[in-house]
């Protein structure tokens, strides 16, 4: 179990170095956002339903957590 | 467990911001001569002061900068100002619905390809550079954000205040 | 008492990403944005509650932006109690020690009918540094009759890679109260005899009428722009919770053991006894991608925590783009936990108690699946509605293998059906 744990976090920080660092590349460039910066892929649209969902999770499951904060959007400013 | 969690977690991002410090950035051309080329009339920015704004109507910011352009274009074109709006929507009826809307008086290019943002290796959106009347590069603006409209604006002004060189 | 407030500090973090860094979508108002939410959500049997969330958000001079979200919600309805079915008719007496509860044999035990209502206020406010950082600050207060959480988070985040990818990390604090009818029971201890009810149900209860709680929660997240159509989010998240954790109205049924007549069958009832404190960690991962206007969201949530629970969640969500700007979005969500160290379904009598156990099928093992509809369509220009269905239903152990005697007969996890409406209105103002 603990062996999976670690693995699991290894696999995620890698990915998560990958993102950082070597990729300068990696991702488009500042005009090429049009798709991204569409209402349907902001991750953080809907808050609302989000936090009721969350609310109802929490309460029916034990488990907690997960979503979080991200970026994307049309990187403007 | 989460103590040497959160060091690997720290380590990966050290060791991530440290390595793409070393990416160069490339200067966006010093002349207007580019710009002037894709122009049906290359010769019209001749001894002007050009604003090269690039856009696309996806840009919330892009959108609020166009009235502040229209009215820096209004009251300096007789001094010899020029706005050049280069546009780089893939979709070019979105940057036509929205040109109608706001009636824009300053030229516009239309780059869908991106390859005017290509030379002038954009880093944000909306990115400005401001060419004076000798057609040299005097400074570019990442962004757009109203209170940058305060220093841009004597920046203008004073690039119209200088004479004609050539 | 299920539905209580520490997890709105889960809702303030939501709250901190919207707030942060904005949707990037264009407006035609752009100032401010109003959300607003009605949700009406029934266990067949069981609780009924309907939330309203009101969400308001606007930007301030500097480019600060300020949100405010106010919360209400009302809840009724019935519970298990955490006792074990069983062939004769038990009676359980209301926390208030004057109402009585009468379950028929053969049924898992529920308690008496609640009315509850929760009121709760988040405010936050970001502040750009520069091009790339931005950091928000916000508060929480919640309350309910027998619950109180005031809160306090904070959270900064950095883009790189011309804003490919961005960083952050958050944190919130939050100090609640646990303030249980008829004061918090001694864990552990025996309930007063059933019949009749008396004042004596106050002896086997604590001094105090109430307890705190201590909520500390750190997330750390990575954003990543993989294409022009593609984005994906990767989590770490980590709470620990201490303090007063049982649920102050459950106990477990203390039944004959293997070897007796009426093996299985309950000779006493005790209150609940939980950990004082909870560590719990997540990694979640997200991707998002346009396929050729439509879009579809893909999520994994690997959680765990110190009671020994692990839990997998699979969220999907494809969005159909139809014509006239609106939209039909189909959601598929699968969950399975595994249970507590100190669940257990029912203790044995002559048995040494466990050091901690509980029988609420919240910390059982158990599957889970939603599934549901929202229908989007705009309103005037610059707002939306969202007209949502779903169905929930949990599926657990209905004859776990420890089951004795009479219990071996009985449904021990019923299965939980609910469906749930919800009513959503965005306008930009």
């Amino acid at each position: 179990m603990r062996i999976r744990k670690l693995f699991i976090a290894f696999i995620i920080s890698t990915i998560a170095a990958f993102s950082l660092g070597g990729c300068a590349s990696m991702g488009v460039n500042v005009w090429e956002r049009d798709i991204l910066a569409k209402p349907a892929m902001q991750l953080d649209a809907n808050a609302n339903d989000h936090a009721l969902d969350d609310h109802i999770y929490f309460s029916k499951e034990a488990s907690s957590g997960g979503r979080g904060f991200g970026g994307g959007g049309c990187g403007c400013n | 467990m989460f103590k040497r969690l959160l060091i690997v977690l720290s380590c990966t991002l050290l060791l991530s911001i440290s390595a793409f410090s070393f990416a160069a950035v490339n200067d966006p051309p010093k002349s207007i001569k580019l710009i002037a080329s894709a122009l049906s009339d290359s010769a019209q920015l001749k001894n002007k002061v050009v604003y090269v704004d690039f856009w696309a109507s996806w840009c919330t910011p892009c959108r609020k900068s166009f009235p502040w352009m229209k009215e820096l274009q209004d009251s300096y074109r007789s001094k010899g100002f020029q706005v050049i709006a280069v546009n780089l929507d893939k979709d070019h009826k979105a940057a036509q619905a929205f040109l109608e809307e706001t009636k824009a008086p300053f030229a516009v290019i239309f780059d869908s390809t991106g390859s005017l943002a290509k030379s002038y290796h954009l880093e944000a959106m909306p990115m400005s550079f401001l060419y004076g009347r000798d057609g040299n590069l005097r400074t570019s603006h990442e962004g757009f954000l109203p209170k940058d409209t305060v220093d841009l604006n004597a920046l203008v002004r004073k690039l119209l205040a200088e004479s004609v060189s050539k | 008492m299920q539905l209580n407030g520490s997890k709105s500090i889960r809702g303030a973090l939501a709250t901190i990403t919207a707030a942060l860094l904005g949707s990037g979508a264009v407006s035609v108002a752009d100032q401010g944005k109003l959300e607003s939410s009605l949700l009406y959500y029934s266990e067949s049997g069981r609780v009924r509650a309907t939330e309203g969330i009101v969400n308001i958000s606007k930007q301030l001079k500097g480019d600060r932006n300020i949100g405010v979200k106010l919360t209400l919600d009302g809840l009724t309805g019935a519970t298990p109690n955490g006792a074990a079915p069983s062939s004769k008719v038990q009676t359980f007496t209301g926390a208030s020690g004057s109402t009585q509860n009468v379950v028929p044999p053969g049924v898992i035990p529920l308690d008496g009918a609640f009315h509850d209502t929760r009121f709760a206020v988040d405010a936050n406010l970001s502040q750009p540094w520069n091009r790339v950082t931005s950091s928000v600050f916000g508060v929480h207060f919640s309350a309910e009759h027998d619950y109180y959480s005031f809160g306090v988070n904070s959270g900064i985040t950095r883009d790189f890679n011309r804003k490919n990818t961005t960083v952050g990390l958050s944190g919130s604090y939050s100090h609640d109260i646990v303030a249980p009818r008829g004061s918090a029971p001694v864990p552990f201890a025996f309930l007063p005899a059933s019949t009749p009810p008396s004042e004596d149900g106050r002896e086997s209860r604590g001094a105090h009428s109430t307890r705190p709680k201590e909520v500390f929660d750190v997330v750390f997240g990575v954003s990543q722009i993989l294409d022009r159509k593609t984005i994906i989010r990767l989590n770490y998240s980590y709470n620990r919770t201490s303090g007063y954790l049982n649920d102050p109205y459950k106990i477990l049924s203390v039944v004959n053991d293997q070897n007796s007549p009426d093996a299985g069958e309950p000779v006493n009832y005790v209150y609940e006894n939980r950990p004082r404190a909870a560590g719990r960690q997540a990694f979640y991962g997200q991707v998002r991608r346009d396929l050729s206007g439509n879009t579809i969201d893909l999520s994994y949530r690997f959680f765990w925590d110190n009671w020994g629970i692990t839990s997998h969640t699979v969220d999907v969500f494809y969005r159909w783009q139809l014509r006239g700007d609106r939209a039909l979005q189909p959601h598929l969500r699968w969950y399975h936990q595994s249970q507590a160290s100190f669940y257990h379904a029912f203790l044995v009598d002559g048995v040494a108690f466990p050091q901690y156990a509980s029988a609420d099928t919240r910390l059982a093992r158990f599957s889970a699946v939603t599934a549901g509809l929202q229908y989007s369509l705009p309103i005037t220009v610059g707002s939306r509605l969202n007209i949502t269905a779903e169905y929930y239903t949990q599926v657990g152990d209905r004859s776990p293998p420890e089951a004795i005697g009479r219990l071996r007969q009985y449904d021990l996890f019923p299965r939980m059906n609910v469906l749930m409406f919800r009513l959503g209105f965005e306008s930009g103002f």
